[in-house]
């Protein structure tokens, strides 16, 4: 974008400047790059195994995505306390909980249920932030260990308040009974479950990407994320960020527990008993990243719904006879968890930590295995580079 | 070490447990049952604190000295609790009755003796530690705890899917107990025994736990965990170290389970291995100073004390409450007022009048952290006591399945206060000087 | 290099994050000497040591300890091997008394060994004691002997210091990485160490030493390393290394 220097730069300059702004950076050029070449992969395996399956496949892709979406906008809140906070919120599930409750006290009382989930959106981050200001405020500085058991404390203190106060029945969304829209023989979708759910869901992840991109709050919850220290000392009200944290977390915590509600009963536990399968997504996607969120949660919910074929296949007597085959669905995403721990702990969208710990009992059956050193160093100094 | 100061703690600790124990005696007095039926209570009480004191020392080893937090040790119990009925039950086949399954059946009953099954199910659950070690260990202290929860649930999935080997969704009947009594006193004699035993394993490995703690072994764990990477830079294989102290407690906590299978008689995939579970454990730990272990057998028994009374509570509190709703509700609107107007006066003395004491009253609660607590303590409580009284009047009887969940509330609202104020426990753990 | 050398550095890289802290840093270090490596701050010189310590792996690059190659290798093999590493910020055990942080640092308590407290019960407690005694011993000889006693974390930093030196010595190392050994430390006490130092040299140990106190690398150093921006830019005997413009110029400009 060479000017001449002295002459009155030109309209076409001053929209070049303008959108260059706009241009990616190298590195979220690559990213991009990386997330098409997933989504390609993505689209051709379903395709493929559709193909081969029949259309029984897309069914559970589409169920996969339903549930995708819930578990995209979850991780979303839940990365973003981690990666700005820097603690795993283990009563995020029983936020979602109580958001789901909450939505449904009010549509049982004559709210209409949009209005509910709205109300129950801005209640729930007022608690977030209540939540910080008297117990987390408290814990800067410990370590990664009290926040974690605080907030199991304030998962129980949610969860069997709740109990106390509604009973361990179960309650249904009181929305209208519909059909499944058929969309080809063979494929169809809930208009609640599946198609209000995706919408949301896709929503709440734009808003997410317009806050964090666009706006000057999101570029300091990203800068606080990536460095606190550094955050602090360029002026960035670290303060103010965190409330904005807690308010996004808890409000779109409330959200996917409403969504959550809205495909099977809420119970007490509805919000607990996802709560690893939204930590798997935010780990495999990489803590602190929204949109390494999205990756893992599409990851996760694809992954689990699809293995249900899969494992109904086990259940044949021929094969392994597995009994009940389908309940092991909710094991893989855990699976997933593990093997990502065990070799990739910073996730997709993650960083190698520069001072990682090293296993040298993994270093050494790799060099046993005769691997060169230069393989393991080249990934190093890959994703040392970079940032 | 000049003058003996008083242990106030334990001495209220133990005042507290033995009042506990009181009340419920006293409950089930109240309730008409025969001293028998109350003992055999008192006997329940004492071998599941027991069963939670030997979890809560393993846990202890893995957190308290070398700093490895386990938020699965629901798993290893499940893992020690199977592997004893697995062992040690006998050969119980699938029933089916008209074409309907009703019993998938269990694998095992091998009918081994106690003793073997107990050691088995030590070898299970330390085995399986060590191999979810591997991996894990190496990871920061928040990936741990993920990763061992994600253990725990798995498994938890496994026992009530896992039909034909598990039991499924009703488990293991039928675990012999340690010696067949077969007179009418069965209960009471059942229960003394295995109090006796389990007294008997927890002393022993008390006294285990606290030798290989002071050993020189056990100092490496304790720098393990005040800094790993300076105790390797000493010359230790660090690695090796949380290994052997995850595994041992691991083990543990498989006899904790074992324990757990001859009380009870039965295993099912229920809630007794529930997360909720190791969060109880993580509390006594807390409350009895983690790298305490005579500590946290006592917060064991404190806190499972609190449990077990809210059970035996549960029938006459509701029926204190409706009895005595009018007298509570005057009670709250006459402190209400009274409050109300010691607010309004300190407001107005602090604006008109700062100097006087009562003028300085709200600047010392904003000074000292713990008296703006106490206040919203204050206020908390005070709408609660509100809330009950709606509750009670609207939803009568409801308070008594409550109490069941206020217990848990208790254990998160502990589980702050404590990690916030007082994380090195309420039982300091007592200075060790080498000399 | 010099086939006697008892440490040598083979083009050493490490990067972190897009910084290169050392770029294909060469050096070696000949036995029985008091070598000082200087070099102005972020020239690489406390990576350096960690990454021969063992607690870096270098991306690039070998390192040779008396023979045996030892990067990549953990930290505990290389103490085994004979060389051990101070801190420039102590890394004490805080909550443990100077004296276990002392007995710590022993090679070969047996009673540190879990079976052994089992079956070899004497050989426990008869290790325990000797190690006990000798680090009494080396306490007096940093005269922290009279906080033996107290919690590392009661201790001033110069007293941290000495703490690191302590444990160091422990271990009866061939080789010992000292980084800024002396910093903190009360001048009348810095110069019973560095003779401290000067003795167990005598009885065949080598000292490595990064020091910003030209004091003791002028009057204790045989030799002296310069490090600048990840690598070596000069080395020699002290009085011609401070007069090196090179080496100057290195700590003006930057």
């Amino acid at each position: 974008m060479a000017q001449n220097s002295g002459s009155k730069p030109s309209s076409q300059d001053r929209v070049r400047s303008r959108w260059a702004a706009l241009r990616p950076t190298a590195r979220f050029r690559r990213q991009l790059i990386q997330a098409a070449v997933f989504a390609i992969i993505l689209v051709a395996v379903i395709g493929g195994l559709s193909f081969v399956f029949g259309i029984i496949v897309l069914q559970y892709a589409m169920g996969g995505l339903v549930v995708s979406s819930i578990v995209i906008v979850a991780a979303i809140g839940l990365t973003v306390l981690y990666g700005i906070r820097g603690f795993a919120n283990f009563a995020y599930g029983d936020l979602m909980t109580l958001g789901a409750y909450l939505a449904l006290l009010l549509s049982v009382n004559g709210l209409s249920l949009v209005w509910g989930a709205i109300v129950s959106f801005l209640v729930l981050a007022v608690v977030g932030i209540l939540l910080e200001v008297v117990i987390f405020s408290r814990l800067e500085g410990r370590g990664p260990v009290p926040p974690i058991v605080a907030s199991v404390g304030v998962g129980l203190i949610i969860q069997n308040g709740i109990r106390s106060v509604a009973g361990t029945a179960e309650w249904l969304y009181p929305v209208p009974a519909s059909q499944d829209i058929v969309i080809v023989p063979g494929l169809g979708i809930h208009p609640v479950r599946g198609i209000l759910t995706l919408a949301v869901g896709v929503t709440f992840v734009l808003s997410a990407h317009i806050l964090l991109k666009y706006t000057n709050l999101g570029k300091a919850m990203r800068a606080t994320a990536d460095n606190l220290e550094l955050a602090k000392a360029t002026g960035i009200d670290t303060k103010r960020v965190t409330y904005a944290a807690w308010f996004v977390s808890s409000s779109f915590a409330s959200t996917a527990g409403v969504l959550l509600g809205l495909g099977t009963a809420i119970t007490p536990t509805l919000g607990f008993d996802v709560i690893l399968l939204i930590f798997a997504a935010v780990i495999v996607g990489g803590i602190g990243s929204p949109y390494g969120a999205m990756l893992g949660g599409l990851l996760v919910g694809l992954s689990q719904e699809m293995s249900v074929p899969f494992l109904v296949w086990l259940e044949r007597p021929d094969v392994i006879g597995l009994q009940f085959g389908s309940a092991y669905k909710v094991a893989i995403p855990f699976i997933i968890l593990i093997i990502v721990l065990i070799f990739r702990p910073w996730g997709i969208a993650g960083r190698r930590p520069a001072f990682a710990r090293r296993s040298y009992f993994i270093e050494r059956i790799t060099r046993a295995l005769g691997s060169k050193r230069g393989a393991v160093d080249a990934s190093a100094g890959e994703a040392n580079g970079g940032r | 070490m000049a003058r003996r100061k008083l242990p106030w703690s334990q001495i209220i600790a133990f005042v507290a447990i033995a009042s506990i124990v009181l009340a419920g005696v006293l409950a089930g007095v109240l309730a008409g049952a025969s001293p028998q039926g109350i003992l055999t209570n008192v006997g329940f009480y004492a071998s599941i604190a027991i069963i939670f004191a030997i979890l809560a020392l393993g846990f202890n080893l893995q957190w308290g000295y070398t700093g490895l937090f386990n938020a699965g040790i629901a798993g290893f119990y499940l893992i020690g609790a199977y592997t004893m009925a697995i062992a040690i039950t006998a050969p119980s086949p699938p029933i089916v009755i008209g074409g309907i399954p009703v019993y998938p059946g269990h694998l095992g009953g091998y009918s081994l003796p106690l003793a073997i099954g107990a050691i088995l199910a030590m070898l299970a659950a330390g085995g399986a530690a060590a191999i979810i070690a591997l991996p894990a260990l190496r990871l920061r202290a928040d990936y741990l705890a993920i990763a061992t929860l994600a253990f725990a649930s798995i498994l938890q999935i496994f026992a009530n899917n896992l039909q034909s080997v598990t039991g499924g969704a009703i488990g293991i009947t039928g675990i012999p107990k340690p010696i067949a009594f077969l007179s009418a006193d069965a209960p009471f004699l059942n229960a003394i025994t295995i109090v006796g035993i389990g007294s008997a394993i927890l002393l022993a490995f008390l006294l285990l736990l606290q030798f290989m703690a002071e050993s020189p072994w056990g100092r490496v764990l304790r720098a393990v965990r005040e800094d790993e990477e300076a105790t390797m830079a000493l010359g230790k294989n660090t690695f090796n170290y949380k290994l052997q102290a995850f595994a041992l407690g691991g083990a543990l906590m498989g006899l904790a389970g074992a324990l757990f299978a001859v009380t009870l008689g039965y295993v099912s995939p229920s809630s007794s291995f529930a997360p909720a579970v190791t969060f109880s454990v993580w509390v006594m730990v807390i409350v009895g100073g983690s790298g305490n272990n005579r500590g946290v057998i006592v917060g064991a028994f404190l806190i499972y004390g609190l449990e077990w009374l809210s059970v035996q509570l549960k029938d006459y509190v509701p029926i204190a409450l409706a009895a005595g709703l009018p007298t509570i509700r005057l009670l709250l609107i006459v402190t209400g007022f009274l409050a109300g107007i010691a607010v309004v006066l300190v407001v107005l003395l602090s604006r008109y009048w700062p100097t006087t004491p009562g003028g300085q009253v709200l600047r010392k609660i904003r000074g000292r952290g713990w008296a703006r607590t106490v206040v919203i303590g204050a206020f908390a409580l005070y709408g609660l006591g509100w809330a009950f009284v709606f509750l009670e009047q609207y939803k009568p009887g409801a308070i008594g399945d409550t109490i069941f969940y206020t217990r848990l509330m208790l254990i998160g609202v502990l589980l702050i206060i404590l990690i916030i104020y007082r994380p090195e426990g309420i039982l300091r753990e007592h200075k060790r000087v080498l000399r | 290099m010099a086939s006697e050398s008892i440490l040598r550095v083979d083009a050493i890289e490490k990067a972190f994050g897009g910084i290169q802290a050392v770029d294909r840093c060469s050096l070696t270090v000949l036995p029985r000497s008091i070598t000082g490596l200087i070099g102005p701050n972020g020239a690489g010189k406390s990576t350096l040591f960690n990454i021969i310590a063992g607690l870096y792996r270098p991306d690039g690059g070998e390192i040779w300890f008396d023979g045996t190659r030892i990067d990549g290798l953990p930290p505990y093999e290389i103490v085994h091997l004979g060389l051990t590493k101070t801190w420039q910020i102590p890394h004490e055990l805080r909550n443990l008394t100077v004296l276990e942080n002392l007995v710590l640092a022993a090679k070969g308590n047996s009673g540190e060994h879990l079976l052994n407290l089992f079956f070899r019960p004497r050989e426990v407690k008869r290790d325990e004691k000797q190690w006990r005694a000798r680090a009494r011993e080396v306490l007096k000889l940093t005269q922290l002997d009279g906080l033996a006693n107290e919690h590392a974390r009661t201790l001033s930093g110069g007293q941290k210091k000495l703490l690191e030196l302590s444990r160091a010595l422990m271990s009866d190392p061939t080789l010992v990485l000292l980084d800024e050994p002396v910093a903190g430390v009360n001048p009348a006490l810095t110069g019973s160490l560095m003779d401290l130092i000067e003795k167990l040299r005598q009885s065949g140990r080598t000292f490595f030493l990064i020091e910003h106190d030209m004091n003791v690398v002028m009057n204790r150093c045989d030799w002296v390393i310069v490090m600048h921006q990840g690598r070596r830019i000069a080395e020699g005997r002290p009085e011609k290394v401070k007069t090196d413009p090179v080496v100057i110029e290195s700590y003006l400009g930057g």
